[in-house]
């Protein structure tokens, strides 16, 4: 992420440090037993959590050309949002057939797919706080900070 | 509003060749299934299955069909006098099998036809539905014909240890 996007993709890994934290503290605390399946649907979530913060900065990209910073990035935020939703919403749909929480009889309910399942949907979740939430409030800060930065040199001359 | 300072590569030019590399891994990955079929492992024909590691770092895995407790339990006793450490033993019992292929395929018909619904209902254009559903299953289509050419070749097999 940084050698594409330079700072934007520090934050980023500074969000997808956040992620892996809160999901790993709820791994903890929920508790969910992590068996190998359930690393994979660990694992796949940072992709997704990844995913969703390139959807971003690409259409950051775009957006900057025609406005001003700060305003392309909450754009950006604001826009991407809609493609980022709809892709989460179809994985936890998937998710939510694999864990089969009421026992559907036609449908299978072993252990390692519904592990599989409850950490994907755990992970979806959590990345979407970080990679919106997160991010975003990142980014705006360290916006706010080099414009008053400039600011202040600008008053010293 | 353009977009001409940005580097937009043309994927469409390549249609053709994207087109036939796909249909090429298709169509071999079918016949594949046809001719050699999957190679399923464990978890779908029952049995049991027990690997060791011999004396001399050599590997080597046994199957057997349906056992009882204390034939397992000879097995293993057996191979213990040898000197071998048990690397695993899974005991899966016959009715699984086929039941877990029946849920699996009733647990895709009804996620890629609810996400068709969805994908529908977002762009309000069943068209889009359609496309994503049909890309989705040509993926799934890859992946168990890749299998299936892999598994011949160089014993792949489909349990959870290749699912994980």
């Amino acid at each position: 992420m940084i050698l594409s996007y330079g700072k934007l993709g520090l934050v980023a890994d500074i969000g997808l440090f956040i992620f892996g934290v809160i999901t790993l503290s709820l791994y903890k605390l929920i508790p969910v037993t992590l068996t190998l399946p359930g690393i994979a649907g660990f694992m796949l979530s940072i992709g997704m959590a990844v995913d969703s913060n390139i959807l971003i900065f690409e259409r950051f990209k775009e957006e900057k050309l025609i406005r001003s910073i700060p305003n392309a990035l909450e754009t950006s935020f604001g826009r991407a949002w809609d493609s980022i939703r709809d892709a989460n919403i179809a994985t936890l749909v998937t998710c939510f057939i694999l864990w089969n929480p009421l026992d559907w009889s036609i449908l299978p309910s072993s252990g390692p797919v519904r592990g599989f399942a409850i950490t994907l949907a755990l992970g979806i979740a959590i990345s979407l706080f970080t990679g919106i939430f997160v991010s975003r409030n990142l980014l705006r800060v360290f916006i706010k900070e080099r414009r008053s930065d400039t600011n202040i040199r600008i008053a010293h001359e | 509003m353009s977009l001409v300072s940005i580097n937009i590569v043309n994927w469409m030019k390549y249609r053709p060749l994207f087109l036939s590399i796909s249909t090429i891994v298709i169509i071999v990955g079918i016949l594949s299934i046809l001719k050699w079929g999957l190679k399923i492992g464990i978890d779908f024909k029952g049995g049991t299955l027990i690997e060791y590691r011999l004396q001399n770092g050599e590997k080597k895995v046994e199957r057997y069909g349906q056992l009882g407790d204390v034939q397992i339990e000879k097995i293993r006793s057996d191979y213990k006098a040898q000197g071998a450490t048990e690397e695993r033993l899974e005991t899966v019992g016959p009715t699984i099998g086929p039941e877990l292929v029946k849920k699996t395929i009733y647990g895709l018909a009804i996620s890629t036809s609810l996400i068709l619904l969805w994908i529908a209902y977002q762009f309000k254009s069943i068209k889009f539905g359609i496309s994503a559903t049909v890309a989705t299953l040509h993926d799934a289509i890859v992946v168990i014909g890749m299998y299936s050419i892999l598994g011949h070749f160089f014993g792949a097999e489909i349990d959870f240890h290749s699912l994980r």
